[in-house]
């Protein structure tokens, strides 16, 4: 029987983690990271470039320069393997294959609920996919109706990742243990389950959302097994990857799953500036998908000082970076919006609007949503967000970068302030009701305010996606 | 001649050339200034000014972190001048820090861990996905006054328990 090609290719890959050039990671994080991101940007003439009177950049010119030190940053990093301590790096002719023959689509999902993932170039008018939602944690006992009614509309959420548990059978989940190998199965069984309920059994699975360690993807992934599904497989921060990685990847192209890897890019990390995380960004988007073999990344600039990415500096930096990529390659990218405000509050949906609106006119080809109050609170979570989130993000498909960015600079001194402080907003049980899958009448009346005032600003938000 | 010596140490310990800081710490202990003087006058100011440029946003994680080693050293230095009674009277605290097992979220975990070294703790960083066990052998080990163990997940949150649990029952 002969092996997989793509299964060769990682193989390789992970070869190199046991030959490749010695590294220790505190090395990696302070030393080769910020340095060669440093030079990178002198010698390309990109420092200082960050913009803050028009955060959703409108200059191609530029995002071409940043492709090519980002390009060039790729071939000379590599990604640091933390487990050996070693460096799998890539030459010129590996990633120019990559590119090469890179397929032109993903095709997520089967029967009614298929879908089909595109490159998109920044303008582009094909729509892109959603998939809902984060790995929010919940109560055990609302999952179904929850994950019920995130994906209740078709036009809205295209593919399902879901909310996480960390209780199973009422037990407590303790990571890395047993108790998560269990949880990774019974995850699997629910969201089953809530696909079944809302009459949509075809939709694309984006693997276990409550996979801490690779036990709880081991556990759950058979049960998901087939060519519509996705494994996903996140690597630490800054261009670095594990073993855990390696397993995931390899469990999934077992089972014929779509590879969905990712890693994301820190403003004030070890990239430094807005325009050494843009940097880091394009290299790790080049990267993944020749070394983890992705057949999209999910990647990110985050802002580490706001604890997400709707201000200023993240929304530019996520702008130039995806903008570079989407014009220079055929690449499909996940570009993750982190919110920080929490369910019922306005501030929610004006960042989400911002993010989704940007990554959109950008060149994204998907996203997952919501983050939240930055998911991190058991139940702060609704299926109204993740409509939101589908009706922003998809009906952006065709604005202009221009008319983004004049949105963009009326709408973020509205919320500007208050992101070092965010409202956490309220839990589910508080502001939406999961036997109607309605929200409440406060959190509805929030929602057409923000609307309107959107679709008066210019945002194409009147087309109907509610059937 | 002192104000200036202090001043280049300050400025060493923000940029953290962990060695030019601890050679100019050796040049004011010969010129007789006091270790305390040294500590406090040269050692607070560089950590001031690192601090602010990393709220200034014109500094980043990696400065944090080198400017957290070179503090280290030139703490290490000046209490080898002293003995044990004064270098007890002195120091702030010794952590052991970590991400509990499982997490691997280390970001907010090495600001943090930065951050107390920068202001003079000596810190004993674990790494990510510690297991319980780990966190009381290593304090035992360096006679930590502090175990600062964190994670962002949920299904790592236990594990902070049961270091409480292990700590009380080990008595
Ligand atoms: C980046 C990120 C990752 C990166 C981590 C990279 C890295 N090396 O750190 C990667 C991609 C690897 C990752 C993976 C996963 N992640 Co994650 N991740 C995040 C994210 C977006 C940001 C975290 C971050 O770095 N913040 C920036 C730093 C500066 O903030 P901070 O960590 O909070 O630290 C500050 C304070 O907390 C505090 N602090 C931190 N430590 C300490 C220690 C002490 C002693 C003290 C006093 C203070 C303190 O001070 C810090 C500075 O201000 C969060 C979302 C969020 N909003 O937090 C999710 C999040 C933490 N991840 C989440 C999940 C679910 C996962 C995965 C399970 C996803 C998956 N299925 O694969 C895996 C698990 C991996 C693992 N085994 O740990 C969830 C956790 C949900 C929950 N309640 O359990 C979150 C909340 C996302 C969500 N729900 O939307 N993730």
């Amino acid at each position: 029987m002969s092996m997989n090609l793509k299964v060769q290719k990682l193989l390789n890959n992970l070869d190199k983690a046991y030959t490749g050039p010695v590294c220790s990671v505190k090395d990696w994080d302070i030393k080769i990271i910020p340095q060669t991101i440093m030079s990178k940007l002198k010698e390309h003439g990109l420092t200082k470039t960050y913009d803050p009177e028009n955060p959703i950049n409108t200059d191609d010119e530029l995002a071409d320069r940043f492709f090519k030190a980002g390009y060039e940053l790729a071939l000379e990093l590599g990604l640091l393997c933390e487990d050996t301590e070693r460096i799998i790096k890539v030459d010129e002719k590996e990633l120019q294959e990559c590119m090469r023959d890179y397929q032109r689509e993903n095709i997520l999902g089967s029967g009614q609920d298929q879908v089909v993932m595109k490159p998109r170039k920044p303008e582009d008018p094909y729509p892109p996919l959603l998939a809902a939602s984060l790995g929010i944690v919940c109560s055990e006992e609302i999952y179904l109706p929850l994950v019920e009614g995130i994906i209740r509309y078709k036009k809205l959420v295209d593919v399902l990742h879901g909310p996480t548990l960390a209780t199973v059978y009422g037990r407590t989940v303790r990571s890395g243990t047993p108790y998560e190998t269990l949880m990774g199965r019974y995850e699997s069984q629910l969201k089953k389950e809530a696909l079944w309920r809302a009459g949509r059994e075809g939709m694309a699975c984006t693997g276990v959302a409550g996979a801490v360690t690779e036990y709880g993807h081991l556990a759950g992934a058979p049960a998901l097994a087939g060519p519509g599904n996705v494994t996903m497989s996140l690597c630490p921060v800054e261009l670095k990857c594990t073993f855990s990685n390696f397993h995931r990847i390899m469990q999934g192209l077992n089972y014929g799953h779509k590879i969905r890897a990712g890693g994301f890019s820190y403003i004030g990390g070890y990239a430094g500036p807005p325009e050494g995380a843009v940097l880091a960004n394009i290299a790790t988007d080049l990267l993944i998908p020749t070394i983890l073999q992705s057949d999209y990344t999910s990647s990110y600039v985050y802002d580490i000082q706001l604890f997400g990415n709707c201000g200023r500096k993240a929304l530019w930096a996520n702008s130039v970076a995806i903008q570079a990529v989407s014009r220079n390659t055929r690449f499909m990218r996940n570009k993750i919006v982190n919110e920080t405000a929490g369910p019922c509050t306005e501030m929610f949906l004006y960042e989400a609007a911002m993010g989704l609106m940007n990554h959109c006119v950008s060149g994204a080809s998907k996203t997952t949503q919501p983050r939240s109050a930055g998911g991190r609170y058991t139940d702060y979570i609704t299926p109204m967000e993740a409509w939101w989130c589908g009706e922003v993000f998809k009906s952006c498909a065709g604005m202009t970068r221009k008319t983004a960015n004049e949105i963009a600079k009326k709408i973020l001194p509205k919320y500007e302030d208050q992101l070092k402080n965010p409202p956490k907003g309220k839990p589910v049980q508080e502001c939406f009701d999961l036997k109607a899958q309605r929200p409440s009448p406060e959190y509805q009346a929030i929602y057409e305010k923000v609307r309107s005032e959107l679709i008066e600003l210019g945002m194409p938000l009147d087309k109907v996606y509610y059937e | 001649m002192k104000e200036a010596l202090l001043e280049k140490l300050s400025n060493f310990i923000a940029e953290g050339d962990a060695e030019e800081a601890v050679k100019v710490v050796e040049e004011a202990l010969a010129a007789g200034i006091p270790p305390l003087e040294i500590l406090d006058k040269g050692g607070t100011r560089g950590m001031d000014i690192v601090n602010e440029r990393y709220d200034n946003g014109e500094a980043f994680l990696p400065e944090l972190v080198v400017a957290g080693d070179a503090m280290t050293e030139v703490v290490q230095k000046i209490f080898s001048q002293m003995d044990e009674a004064e270098t007890a009277a002195n120091k702030i605290g010794t952590v052991v820090i970590g991400q509990a097992e499982g997490d691997v979220h280390d970001i907010g975990k090495n600001i943090v861990a930065a951050l107390l070294a920068v202001n003079g703790f000596e810190v004993h960083d674990l790494g990510i996905d510690v297991p319980v066990k780990k966190f009381i052998e290593k304090a035992e080990e360096v006679n930590a006054d502090i175990i600062a163990c964190s994670t962002l997940l949920t299904t790592s949150m236990p594990y902070l328990e049961d270091v409480v649990q292990l700590l009380k029952d080990i008595g």
